[in-house]
């Protein structure tokens, strides 16, 4: 008797490739940028101002001389006007810091008891910078150094702008009183200053 | 006299494993069907470098230094494995460098937030994101497989934004800048 032969198929079936990486449909990687912004004050040398000037010489460097300080009739302060320009700039939360040695033009040399007769000269800076307009007054009332602050809350950037006046008859004896014969002077000093 | 003469049938021998049945065959041959499947897939390797400092980002005038405002890479960083086996879409996300500095009013010409370029490159093109304000995402579809040789991410062109717009002479409020951008890679 003779049979006819049979066979059998092996299948495998689906086999699915594994991947020695991790891999997925959608994958994402970030990468972050730092930097910093320093705190940072810049300030110019000062230039005349567009308002007026009054009794002032056309200045050379950083000193300003009143042309006539007396009246030469009656002894007294005449009135003296300037504005000064400087371009500035700080770039957070800062304050300006404004000194002056004598609190006044005061005489130099030889200190004088004339009865009287004034040895100083007070006068006023007009402040204009970021929204804020102090009038700093150096009132000649006690030769010393004094300081002003002026804080600002912001940033700002463009020109300070201060203005020196020294009113007629302005003198440390009394309005309109003459005054003792010599130079008079006072150092000014204006910082900007990161907070 | 007689003689019986016996007649035997042959035998065949079967192959298959029927018990008891066997048939003799010089050759003989089975099927074996073996197959298989791919899935598409893509994978992105974690950056050679997950934060790029760049430092003090002013000069002495408070403003951008030149070196980083350029067309030159202020900072980058590679990725070594980047592939897609399949049609992929790679996508660049990225938003202007923010400020830790506190809210105060800030005048007209200066700015907190500071916008780049970045430019995704060793992909099939390049990938470039000059984002001005918010999130901002830029894509690049692929109809083809790709392996990356490397990514390389590099951000270069930095410039003050005020008010949505680029402002180059700007000054920068004082503080801490950063921004992260997003690289993502998937199947299309």
């Amino acid at each position: 008797m003779i049979h006819a032969p049979s066979f059998t198929a092996l299948s495998v079936v689906a086999l699915t490739i594994g991947l020695a990486a991790p891999a997925t449909a959608q994958q994402a990687q970030g990468v972050t940028l730092e930097g910093s912004a320093d705190r940072l004050c810049v300030l110019s040398a000062p230039e005349l101002g567009a308002g007026p000037l009054e009794n002032f010489s056309v200045p050379t460097g950083s000193v300003y001389s009143v042309e006539q300080l007396a009246d030469p009739n009656t002894l007294t302060t005449r009135a003296a006007r300037m504005t000064l320009s400087m371009a500035a700039m700080c770039n957070g939360v800062h304050r300006l810091v404004v000194t002056s040695e004598n609190s006044g033009l005061w005489r130099q040399g030889t200190p004088s008891s004339a009865v009287g007769f004034g040895t100083g000269v007070p006068y006023r800076l007009n402040l204009a910078w970021a929204d804020e307009n102090p009038s700093l007054n150096a009132d000649a009332s006690i030769r010393q150094a004094r300081q002003w602050l002026v804080l600002v809350g912001r940033p700002n950037a463009g020109a300070i702008e201060l203005e020196f006046e020294i009113d007629a008859g302005a003198t440390n004896a009394g309005t309109g009183a003459p005054m003792v014969a010599g130079a008079y002077a006072d150092v000014l000093t204006l910082t900007v200053e990161s907070q | 006299m007689t003689r019986k003469i016996m007649l035997l049938p042959a035998l065949a021998l079967m192959a298959a494993p029927s018990l008891g049945h066997a048939q003799v065959a010089t050759e003989q041959s089975q099927t074996i069907t073996v197959n298989g499947s791919v899935a598409p897939a893509c994978a992105l390797g974690a950056p050679a470098d997950a934060t790029l400092p760049i430092g003090a980002l002013t000069g002495t005038d408070g403003r951008l230094k030149p070196a980083l405002t350029g067309a030159g890479p202020a900072a980058q960083t590679t990725i070594a494995n980047a592939w897609c086996n399949a049609p992929n879409k790679i996508t660049l996300t990225s938003s202007p460098m923010t400020t830790n500095a506190a809210n105060v009013t800030t005048p007209s010409n200066f700015s907190r937030l500071i916008a780049f370029t970045a430019t995704l490159s060793g992909w099939k093109d390049p990938v470039v994101n000059t984002a001005l304000s918010a999130d901002r995402q830029v894509e690049l579809a692929s109809t083809t497989p790709h392996a990356a040789t490397p990514l390389t991410v590099a951000f270069s062109a930095l410039t003050p934004v005020i008010a949505g717009a680029a402002v180059s002479d700007a000054y920068i409020v004082a503080g801490d800048y950063k921004a992260t951008i997003t690289i993502t890679l998937g199947i299309n």
